[in-house]
């Protein structure tokens, strides 16, 4: 009888009224028996941005009989805890707070912004029913369970990168050092030639080595090695910014300096061009896809010494499974980086770590055959 | 309204704007002739540049244009003025997906600069795609941004999100008992034993002998296991692995033969020591692993080959897709890439049967062996 009365629009209406006029409250934990419901994700994103907010839509439903007040002392809200894919909590738990009651019965959906952690890795969000005053939900009756949402974080995708327009919009002959990166100034990027030659020295450089430059840029390397290498040794650089081939081969005239426009997994010289000593990858790995840097190392295998060596960075985190960000910056999970290097027979040796930024560092890290 | 701006005292003006406003909200401003080419002068913006969507799905293509004609534009009249896009493969070569034509949601008059938030329908199938914006009238013309650059949005088309796999909940949460089939993917207990059959005779056409050692990676409830249980001899073994912890036991209990044996496996580690094979497996494994994964596990395989074993398994390959696309649910590689990372394992690929897979996409089985036959 009651129940058909339920079903009536006048019911409803009369019940609308009332829920407006008096919302649900709960200053006391909800029974255990009320603390029954379930919450998923509608349409969660495929990869979300660093440090930014996204709105998502949660379907929440109540099965416990009670209505779950949204405001007052003790409202129910959700609890959000962003976990690294490795399942170790990342950062404060923080509580989505819902803009109205749930009332048993039908799911409703609510949006709900949620930061995304200010790093770039492969987290995973652990959502669940909560109530300040008496805790999580799935502590307190068994049938309702936390959810977990995979989600990549990514870099900014204004801080994506495409090459070829870094380079057609530069000015090369002006500032041929801000185009690469690391530099502020010109006095900077001469001041520091030294060093980058010095590097090189420390891995095996002599004045008679033949070198590979991949991503070569407007010559930074080359650059320090214009009045190092002898005529017995040579150069030879390779970029995907055909502007920066052509900046080289106008501005670095020595008949052993070679430059070739490159594609972004093939180095442009043919076997017989080698063997060559060094490979040079400097702030390359650093902007492609780990399948990408096994390719190039792959690359540089068929075109390096049996004794060569390969000198390369790579920006590092245990936040990441594989490789995560785009080609503004990329980062990489150590150990499967350097498993990839390995299947082509390569052994690594980490010679130089600096910070990145809390969670990452950046490496400098030595191929050679094992 | 815009000819009436010089005639309206200063003081005036905000109001007159209000007015105007007002007017256009309820004016049809319909275009019933061909835009000049002075008139479709448009600065474009794209919102953002590039996105990563999933299948089948409609995004919001937020795009800000200016109109730097002379006369209204809208998508009312005779002759209306629609956005359009057109989807082109990463290399700029056009689909065969029919041009998208959004209507304006309100007229743009000269000199107006409004946010558009069109609609994009996304294709059903994965890869990395170029979608040109643009405007074109009816029975007028095309016109994009008035610089003569074509503006492009770069769009991976990855898997839906509610098809990607978590293989560890997918096993925690099924009976085994009652049914083993659904879970490593076909409909039914039959077609469950007919591909185990199907896979014997890939074997079979690849020189198995009652006597060989084989190793299933992804071995799930036991496909290959059934039928090679009655087929393989007391010299012969087989090692099955896989991912999901639930699958081992079930296998165990199942698979009884002391020469069956059941080990769980990582994402890309083996972990099998000292015994070496000459069948490894890879059924709809690399159809679900990012292809750094599946080089990875191809070096794996490789080292557990004997001499003259060769590597069998499966993979999506789309020429729509730059290095890949989705997600665990399903993976489709771009196929040259796939081959040079193959052979950065160190292993050759001998195609044994393809089948068209989506609309652009084929599945594709192969052998993987050492370019000399022998161990490396």
């Amino acid at each position: 009888m009651i129940g058909s009365v339920k079903d009536t629009a006048a019911w409803r209406f009369a019940r609308g009224i009332k829920r407006a006029v008096v919302p649900p409250r709960s200053p006391e934990p909800l029974p255990p028996v009320a603390c029954r419901g379930s919450v998923s994700a509608v349409s969660p994103p495929v990869a979300l941005e660093v440090a930014s907010l996204h709105s998502w839509m949660f379907r929440i439903q109540n099965q416990g009989g009670l209505a779950w007040p949204c405001d007052g002392p003790n409202p129910v809200q959700l609890r959000g805890q962003w976990k690294t894919y490795r399942g170790t909590p990342f950062g404060e738990p923080f509580v989505l707070a819902f803009p109205r009651p749930v009332f048993p019965g039908e799911p409703q959906d609510f949006l709900v912004p949620v930061a995304t952690p200010p790093f770039v890795g492969d987290f995973v969000l652990h959502v669940e029913l909560y109530q300040p005053l008496g805790g999580v939900f799935s502590s307190r009756n068994r049938d309702t369970k936390p959810i977990q949402i995979a989600v990549p974080v990514l870099g900014r995708r204004a801080a994506d990168i495409d090459y070829h327009e870094v380079y057609r919009t530069a000015d090369l002959k002006q500032n041929h050092w801000w185009v690469v990166g690391a530099y502020h100034s010109k006095e900077q990027y001469e001041a520091s030639k030294a060093d980058r030659r010095g590097m090189l020295i420390k891995c095996g450089l002599t004045p008679e080595s033949r070198v590979l430059d991949v991503g070569c840029g407007t010559g930074q390397m080359a650059d320090a090695l214009k009045d190092y290498l002898t005529d017995s040794g040579a150069y030879y650089g390779t970029d995907i910014g055909k502007e920066a081939i052509d900046f080289c081969t106008a501005n670095f005239a020595r008949k052993n300096f070679i430059f070739r426009h490159g594609e972004m997994t093939k180095i442009p010289f043919a076997t017989d061009e080698g063997p060559f000593d060094l490979a040079i990858y400097f702030s390359v790995f650093t902007h492609t896809f780990v399948d990408e840097s096994a390719l190039l190392l792959a690359e540089t295998k068929r075109l390096l010494k049996s004794t060569g060596r390969i000198v390369a960075d790579v920006i590092v985190s245990d936040l990441i499974e594989r490789c995560a960000g785009n080609r503004g910056e990329m980062l990489v999970n150590k150990e499967h980086f350097l498993r990839l290097a390995g299947t082509l027979g390569f052994e690594s040796e980490v010679i130089g770590r600096w910070p990145w930024n809390s969670q990452a560092e950046r490496l400098m890290v030595v191929f050679r055959n094992g | 309204m815009a000819g009436l701006g010089g005639y309206v005292p200063t003081p005036l003006k905000p109001l007159a704007k209000k007015v105007r406003s007002a007017i256009r909200l309820i004016e049809k401003a319909p275009l019933d002739s061909p835009l000049s080419a002075i008139d479709s002068r448009a600065q474009i913006r794209l919102g953002t540049p590039s996105i990563v969507v999933e299948k089948s799905t409609e995004v919001p293509c937020p795009v800000r244009v200016t109109n730097h004609g002379h006369s209204v534009w809208s998508s009312a009249g005779q002759c209306p003025l629609f956005q359009s896009f057109k989807w082109l493969s990463a290399r700029k070569v056009p689909l065969d997906v029919p041009v998208q034509k959004v209507p304006l949601a309100s007229a743009v008059y000269p000199g107006e600069t409004v946010d558009l938030q069109p609609m994009l329908a996304v294709p059903d199938a994965l890869g990395h795609y170029l979608v040109k914006v643009g405007f074109a009238q009816d029975g007028g013309p095309e016109f994009g941004d008035v610089s003569g650059k074509t503006l492009y949005l770069e769009v991976q088309i990855t898997g839906k999100a509610a098809d990607d796999i978590d293989y560890h909940k997918a096993y925690a949460t099924a009976d085994l008992a009652q049914d083993y089939w659904t879970v490593v993917g076909p409909g039914t207990k039959d077609e469950f034993y007919k591909l185990g059959q199907s896979k014997l005779q890939t074997l079979l056409e690849n020189g198995l002998t009652p006597d060989s050692r084989v190793l299933d990676v992804g071995c799930g409830t036991g496909q290959l296991a059934v039928p090679l249980e009655s087929y393989l001899s007391g010299k012969g073994f087989f090692y099955g692995t896989d991912i999901g912890i639930e699958a081992i036991p079930y296998c165990e209990a199942r698979f009884k033969r002391p020469n069956f044996k059941f080990v769980q496996n990582e994402m890309t580690v083996i972990p099998i020591q000292d015994t070496t094979f000459d069948f490894v497996t890879f059924f709809s494994v690399f159809t679900h692993t990012f292809p750094d994964e599946t080089a990875l596990l191809l070096a794996e395989a490789k080292r557990l080959l004997a001499p003259k074993g060769c590597i069998i398994g499966d993979v999506f390959t789309s020429p729509m897709v730059e290095r890949c696309s989705g997600n665990r649910g399903a993976m489709e590689l771009n196929p040259e890439h796939f081959h040079r990372l193959v052979k950065l394992a160190g292993l050759q690929t001998h195609l044994l049967a393809e089948w068209p897979w989506q609309k652009y996409g084929k599945r594709q089985v192969f052998r993987f062996a050492h370019p000399t036959g022998e161990r490396g």
